[in-house]
């Protein structure tokens, strides 16, 4: 069964989510916190996968869009890192009155991997499973700049081959609107995300003590955890599972999920296998 | 420091598990061009990017991301090793 729906946020807007439920009683609830910018709308059908792999084993399962994405009302040149966060708050909290008696687990991919991890004190979560989080936002803006860079160099380069067969090609468009710090891509990152970004490094992070069981999952051809993975799951006495998976918020077929979904599978309380 | 030659087999290597390439890394010639033999665009060649990231522990700079040093597995050796000089 899935149920849309929209939930309420404290700035006025309505998040636009969807509650997958399984036949059975659920054995525990997840809320799914999606990636942001074009990791978000590339993530986008694997986490569908997910979320309906989940409840087919007996989990009810939250998946939704931030505030100015997707199918939620709002402006995506005004979200920040904090209204990612209060978005999260907003979806678990509705989330935890559905299902008042059942464990909370929170699974993010990328960015939402990452604020997963920094709600999890605070919505009392009893597990997290961050999907190839961020780590830093410097690592993440990075990136997007190069990737954003390296597509301008491939239209450039058709375009010096189309030249020369008489083609024309549509030059990338350089004008940015309103008081934006920069656009990454048809991504608009405000002055205040580009800072919150910038600050953002979960390795310096203090963390609360907190009860959840964590796992980090990394997704890398690598079969043992990356510096900086090692680093976040000794912090936070984290498991980590390698994956050799396409990463799948890359705008590109996501491939076989298979080993994704039975790590997830095997994290959650009374799922069945 | 490591010469082109002992880095290209690495690279090779790198290229398929990161691109899911089914091919095996020594069929893949040193000048071949990786967008017209594979069909790669710029998100895969991205790819390649958190691949040196990964593999040899390099960061590039912004103006470093250009086609022409991804294009082929010696262009990106080349990468490799003015990175690591």
């Amino acid at each position: 069964v899935e149920q849309p729906g929209f939930i309420p946020t404290d700035a006025g807007d309505s998040l636009f989510n969807v509650l997958h439920l399984p036949e059975t009683e659920p054995s525990c609830c997840v809320l799914l916190c999606p990636a942001w910018g074009d990791e978000h709308r590339s993530a986008y059908g694997a986490t569908v996968r997910i979320a309906r792999f989940l409840a087919d084993k007996g989990v009810a399962v939250l998946r939704f869009d931030y505030s100015g994405c997707g199918d939620s009302s709002g402006e995506s040149s005004q979200i920040t890192l904090s209204t990612l966060k209060s978005d999260i708050t907003c979806a678990a909290e509705a989330l935890k009155n559905r299902f008042p008696s059942l464990p909370l687990i929170l699974s993010g991919v990328r960015i939402g991997g990452d604020l997963a991890l920094e709600l999890a004190d605070s919505l009392a979560a009893s597990r997290v499973a961050a999907i190839a989080p961020v780590l830093r936002g410097t690592t993440w803006l990075g990136r997007e700049r190069g990737r954003k860079r390296l597509r301008e160099s491939m239209i450039r380069r058709e375009a010096s081959s189309s030249s020369a067969t008489g083609q024309s090609v549509v030059k990338p468009s350089t004008k940015l609107p309103g008081n934006l710090a920069e656009d990454l891509g048809g991504v608009p990152i405000s002055k205040t995300m580009l800072s919150e970004l910038e600050k953002h490094d979960l390795l310096t992070r203090k963390f609360q003590p907190c009860n959840a069981e964590t796992l980090l999952i990394q997704v890398s051809p690598r079969k043992t955890p990356l510096s900086e993975t090692q680093e976040l799951a000794e912090k936070l006495n984290s498991t980590v599972a390698c994956l050799h998976i396409e990463p799948f918020w890359q705008p590109m077929e996501p491939g076989n999920l298979q080993p994704l979904f039975e790590v997830l599978l095997n994290f959650l309380p009374g799922a069945t296998s | 420091m490591a010469d082109i030659k002992e880095l290209l087999p690495k690279v090779k290597e790198m290229l398929v598990e990161r691109l899911f390439l089914e091919v095996a890394a020594a069929e893949i010639g040193d000048d071949e061009d990786l967008i017209e033999r594979f069909g790669i665009d710029s998100v895969r060649i991205f790819e390649v990017v958190v691949g040196l990231e990964e593999n040899f522990g390099i960061c590039l700079e912004d103006e470093e991301f250009s086609i022409d040093n991804f294009n082929t597995p010696a262009a990106i050796a080349s990468v490799v090793l003015s990175k690591s000089s």
